[in-house]
């Protein structure tokens, strides 16, 4: 083991991570005091994609490297706390552990309060972007913003640099290099780590806790990340990552969108439910066909309500909220969601600021309804059906939000 | 290990296999050892693949799957047509006996049959139970009266092509003319049910949105 200072590298990855993760309620998970999700490659990388779509390659990339910083900051500052990391080495080590324990790769962070550098090795949003576009686009602006977030809100911290920085991308594996290389410089625009005091008590009893959530929380918990840091599970590469990351992303596409045409509005957050319906869809059906799902809970009883049920469950683990499925037929599905973690930090905003409303929410209750409504009496389809891709021709409605102050986001769909 | 490379590191005497997508010629799957890049074997060979159809065609009248066989001082490369859109490209080290090199071809050519996409305009039927919407593609036109007086049908046949282009070669094709009025800051409307009425710059916008999102320069269509 290697000696970082006063803890053993072997020990620091216990005192990384227990001290910042917590499980407050059903649905919500901490990391750093700040609600955290697990997503897939799928969501991250369209989100990163509809970022530049909305805003451009430069701009895009540039707010993706300032959202990331902010949203990794108040966790950052959290753990320097939360594990008594008292040297500019010590810290930095611990925030290299935390990177490769949430399934972003390895990153090696060196500087001072002037500036520093970054090199990453198996990045995830590199990798992942490889694989899922490698032979489609032949030449790809770098794609690492968050590494690059991650890296300037890093180096701030650890040297407790009074301006923050900001981080740039000079090297990316997407366009053939060998690695991953930053630049890390103070951003005089750029404000202290904010920590967003959340309100995540469910105002309405939400969910029990059940062994279907404690299951496959523990299954993702248990699996260890593999050797380059990354946590490819289920077919998806998942990541563990501050709500705040992809609540503020929406809200600039949609922002983007609106700037160049409001006619645009709808098509954002058609794209933004897309997001996070396909991203459920893989982990949902993956799951739910998966030897560990069988050996715990058997096969999957094909009725609807059983299936959404479960659904609610998986998404549960993942820190996505208090949801639960108040009704489902085989044509209408009613999902709450209690708390709503990306509700709660949506009421941070101004007023009339936040457009995007749940779109992750609506996407995840319409794959649960895709998933709700598939033939499930042979077991199910062990891939996603092409055909569920597609958007579904639906009904939706967010008829409560918790960010308007309504006791629950409550999201109906129909077909 | 993903599949591909799984069953080409079998045998030990292949180099490279591509599956390229025609007529775009672009790589749909692959896996090479260093030294080959899969972009320039899928356009290089996928060209060569659709100028031998043509041949075919012309000089023997027929338009039946074929193989190309080709030897070189270092390899042994096989072109063989998997069905219209598709074409698969083998590369074999330059010693491969060529019955072995046609007995792995044929071997690895079965694996790679059972994991082809299913073709663009076709949808796998496994579940009737969600109706899916028409992808945003460019409909057939319908003009009001205002819109005549400034159509451009040229314009439009260009807006058309692209999105039928992008829908075969971008990523998600389920995404992408979404995606493409998004980036190109064209209403939807627009772009779907009056793409004639399309002005010069939103030409312009969209064919740098759809360079933009396949990473290259020009589209070349």
């Amino acid at each position: 083991m290697r000696d970082v200072g006063h803890r053993h590298l072997g020990d620091l990855a216990i005192h990384v991570l227990a001290p910042l993760r917590k499980r407050v309620l059903p649905g919500i998970d901490l990391l750093g005091g700040q609600p955290a999700v697990v997503h897939g490659h799928r969501h991250d990388l369209l989100l990163d994609r509809l970022v530049d779509d909305a805003l451009g390659e430069e701009e895009g990339r540039k707010v993706r490297v300032r959202t990331a910083r902010d949203a990794w900051m108040p966790v950052l500052d959290a753990s320097v706390q939360g594990t008594g990391a008292d040297s500019v080495a010590q810290r930095l080590e611990v925030f290299r552990q935390l990177f490769e324990i949430t399934g972003h790769g390895q990153i090696l962070i060196e500087g001072d309060a002037q500036g520093g550098t970054a090199r990453g090795d198996y990045l995830h949003r590199g990798l992942s972007h490889n694989q899922e576009y490698g032979e489609r686009i032949r030449h790809s602006h770098p794609v690492d913003a968050v590494a690059a977030g991650f890296a300037a809100a890093a180096l701030t911290i650890a040297t407790r640099a009074s301006t923050p920085m900001t981080g740039r991308e000079l090297t990316c594996i997407v366009d053939h290099a060998e690695g991953c290389t930053f630049t890390l410089e103070p951003d005089p625009s750029a404000e202290g780590p904010r920590h967003h005091r959340l309100d995540l008590s469910p105002r309405t009893g939400g969910p029990a806790r059940d062994e279907v959530e404690s299951g496959i929380r523990g299954l993702i918990t248990d699996r260890r990340n593999d050797e380059r840091g990354l946590a490819k599970h289920w077919g998806s590469w998942l990541t563990r990552q501050p709500v705040a990351y992809g609540a503020a992303l929406r809200q600039v596409v949609v922002a983007g969108a609106r700037e160049k045409d409001p006619r645009l509005v709808d098509v954002a957050i058609s794209l933004l439910r897309d997001a996070g319906r396909i991203d459920m869809l893989h982990l949902f059906i993956r799951i739910l066909t998966s030897p560990e799902w069988a050996s715990m809970f058997g096969p999957i009883w094909p009725q609807p309500s059983v299936v959404a049920a479960s659904c609610s469950a998986i998404a549960r683990s993942l820190g996505h909220g208090g949801l639960t499925v108040e009704s489902c037929t085989r044509s209408r599905l009613v999902v709450l969601a209690d708390p709503d973690p990306e509700a709660s930090w949506r009421t941070h905003l101004p007023e009339g600021a936040a457009d995007a409303g749940s779109a992750f929410l609506v996407g995840m209750a319409m794959a649960i309804a895709q998933v709700a409504w598939l033939d499930w009496k042979d077991g199910g389809p062990e891939e996603v059906p092409r055909r569920l891709l597609e958007s579904p021709r639906v009904r939706v409605d967010t008829l409560l939000d918790q960010a308007l102050g309504d006791p629950t986001t409550r999201v109906v769909v129909e077909r | 290990m993903d599949w591909l490379e799984e069953h080409a590191r079998r045998g030990g005497e292949l180099r490279a296999v591509v599956i390229a997508r025609l007529p775009e010629c672009m790589a749909w799957h692959s896996w090479t050892e260093e030294g080959w890049d899969p972009v320039d074997v899928a356009a290089y060979f996928g060209d060569l693949a659709r100028a031998n159809r043509t041949a075919m065609k012309e000089v023997a009248g027929s338009t039946e799957p074929v193989s190309l066989f080709i030897e070189a001082p270092d390899q042994v490369i096989v072109v063989r047509d998997l069905r219209d859109d598709m074409v698969g490209v083998y590369v074999f080290d330059g010693s491969t006996p060529l019955g072995v090199v046609r007995l792995q071809t044929r071997r690895l050519e079965r694996k790679v049959r059972a994991h082809l996409p299913e073709p663009s305009d076709a949808f796998e039927d496994i579940t009737d139970e969600i109706e899916v919407p028409e992808p945003l593609r460019a409909r057939p036109l319908e003009l009001s009266p205002e819109a005549l007086e400034t159509r451009v049908p040229a314009r439009g046949e260009r807006v058309r092509a692209i999105l039928d282009f992008m829908h075969t070669v971008a990523p998600d094709p389920h995404l992408v003319g979404r995606r493409l009025a998004l980036r190109a800051g064209i209403a939807p409307d627009l772009l779907v049910d009056r793409p004639d009425t399309l002005t010069a710059d939103h030409l312009s916008r969209l064919e740098s949105a759809a360079c933009e999102m396949l990473g290259i320069d020009t589209l070349g269509i």
